[in-house]
């Protein structure tokens, strides 16, 4: 009986702590949910570095991780005497090898014989590498231009960025330079639009307007947006202080255009006096073939 | 040309008219607006800010304030880390409201300033208010791309203002803004002609889907149109992101 009581207050205290947890914040509280990506680049999305590939509709390779977070220490070049190590081993383990084969008594055929298998070998990767090339080659080419208007805006919204790059005081160039797009992309437009529509989803959140929401989440993001409405207690509107955008990465796979926008800036939630920083990448979705527009798929929590 | 109830007019004529009309009724303005509408504008104006939804610490900008029935209910939501500038074109009203604000506690800084050319730089406000105003406004199209000026990303604007009544009720509604309304102004504000002004006026207004393409046309986004009282009054709501 004690016991059942003691589990009854904690399953109790465990509920109330989660309802003020979702109290009032902004879309997806501050958590990662949906889909997540990671920046580097999927080997199917992985072009070859030769000059022909400029006329490649697939993103081209990202030197490193596109998510340009400092350098990880295993990226570092390796330093004094480990460079070694590698091509040491190598050579220990062939004089091993040929010592070994010699001692079960296998004649120079033998090693021949190995040569070619990895002749073979090599020859086979290769063959594959090619192909899945020509594949990826065959994919429909983007039209970012409509793109990066969803059904709900007018087109004309993202011709036409009507903001500046940044207001109420956040800087003004997003930076650019280290990232690549696919040919005939323009980062410009698109940022512009990503922070309209990151305005409106915050807007539509603030009211718990399931329709506009709708059109602009994955079912998969509705279900879980759905389910903080549902949660959520009196919802103080949040005010998005400043905002930033920068497009991280813009990729295709399996039929899909995925674009991930990386969003920084100062919210004040709950009705705080100060505002909080946020750093989150927002990963959006659009079918190849245009049926809707660009969808939130998921949020990653950036910092 | 401008139209001053069913006259037409010079823009400068209507602007010097209309303040005549204001001029006249400032005194009596609230206690006709409660007689007129058998107390309804405070619930009109009730139901404009509830929609408004402005989170505490937001700046809101009503204009053609008035007697600062708008900027009373916004400055109680906004609380003290809030702004409300409460603004009129006209200086007897404007002073009213203030007195008023004053005599409730209430003191928030105040403007006079014409709607179609806002003495505050762009991006400044959450919240952009106008209610009973637009109609009395001489370019009804500036004042909306200077409502939309002032709006920060995320901003709205509402827009509360006599609007097209249902079909069904225009013959009752008509008899009583031409016969009721004109009386019970000489009778209680001393004034038959501002009240007439006041009918004609709003027949001239446009009408909800004109005034929903006027706001898209200054750069509103996802105009909503809320009817009270069939259609008697009409709330639009124009946002900016």
């Amino acid at each position: 009986m004690k016991r059942s009581i003691a589990l009854a207050t904690v399953v109790v205290t465990a509920l109330l702590l989660a309802v003020t947890d979702v109290d009032a914040r902004r879309m997806g509280g501050g958590r990662s949910l949906g889909a997540q990506r990671s920046m580097t680049p999927a080997p199917s999305v992985t072009a070859p570095a030769n000059p022909g590939a400029a006329a490649n509709p697939v993103m081209p390779a990202q030197p490193g991780a596109a998510m340009a977070r400092p350098a990880a220490p295993a990226a570092a070049p390796a330093a004094g005497a480990s460079r070694w190590l590698g091509p040491i081993a190598g050579i220990a383990a062939g004089l091993g090898l040929a010592a070994l084969m010699s001692h079960f008594g296998l004649s120079e055929g033998f090693g021949s014989l190995l040569l070619v298998m990895l002749v073979v070998g090599g020859g086979l990767l290769l063959i594959r590498a090619l192909m899945a090339r020509r594949t990826g080659a065959t994919t429909a080419p983007m039209r970012y231009a409509a793109a990066a208007a969803t059904p709900a805006t007018p087109p004309a919204a993202a011709a036409t960025p009507r903001f500046e790059p940044a207001w109420a005081g956040g800087t003004s160039a997003t930076p650019t330079g280290a990232r690549r797009y696919p040919p005939g992309f323009e980062p410009a437009p698109f940022v512009a639009e990503a922070k309209r529509q990151f305005t409106k989803l915050q807007q539509a959140y603030d009211r718990g307007d399931r329709t506009a929401l709708a059109e602009v989440l994955t079912p998969a993001m509705q279900d879980e947006i759905g389910r903080e409405l549902d949660e959520r207690g009196h919802q103080v509107p949040t005010e998005v202080v400043s905002l930033n955008a920068d497009v991280l990465e813009v990729a295709t796979e399996a039929g899909q255009h995925w674009a991930s926008v990386r969003f920084t800036g100062l919210t004040r939630e709950d009705g705080k006096a100060q505002p909080e920083s946020f750093d989150e990448v927002w990963n959006l979705v659009k079918p190849v073939d245009g049926s809707t527009g660009w969808r939130l798929a998921g949020i990653q929590q950036y910092a | 040309m401008e139209s001053f109830g069913y006259e037409h007019v010079s823009p400068d004529e209507k602007t010097r008219r209309v303040r005549g009309v204001f001029d006249s009724v400032a005194g009596r303005y609230d206690l006709m607006n409660d007689l007129m509408s058998g107390g309804l504008h405070r619930l009109w104006k009730r139901y404009a800010v509830m929609t408004a939804h402005v989170r505490p610490g937001a700046r809101v900008l009503d204009l053609a304030g008035g007697t600062g029935d708008l900027a009373r209910l916004f400055a109680r939501r906004v609380g003290p880390e809030g702004t409300v500038v409460h603004t009129d074109i006209n200086g007897t009203m404007l002073a009213a409201g203030r007195d008023r604000l004053l005599d409730a506690g209430i003191a928030l800084p105040t403007a006079q300033c014409d709607a179609s050319a806002l003495p505050f730089a762009a991006r400044t406000f959450d919240c952009v208010s106008i209610a009973f105003g637009l109609r009395n406004v001489t370019h009804k199209d500036r004042a909306l791309a200077e409502m939309r000026r002032v709006l920060k990303p995320g901003g709205l604007s509402l827009v509360l203002e006599f609007s097209r009544v249902a079909a069904p009720l225009a013959p009752a509604y008509d008899w009583y803004s031409f016969n009721v309304l004109p009386r019970l102004g000489r009778l209680v504000a001393g004034d038959a002609d501002s009240y007439r002004y006041l009918a004609e006026s709003i027949r001239m207004h446009p009408d909800q889907a004109t005034l929903k393409a006027m706001m898209e046309q200054a750069g509103f986004e996802d105009v909503e149109v809320h009817n009270l009282m069939a259609g008697v009054v009409a709330l639009h709501v124009g946002r900016v992101y």
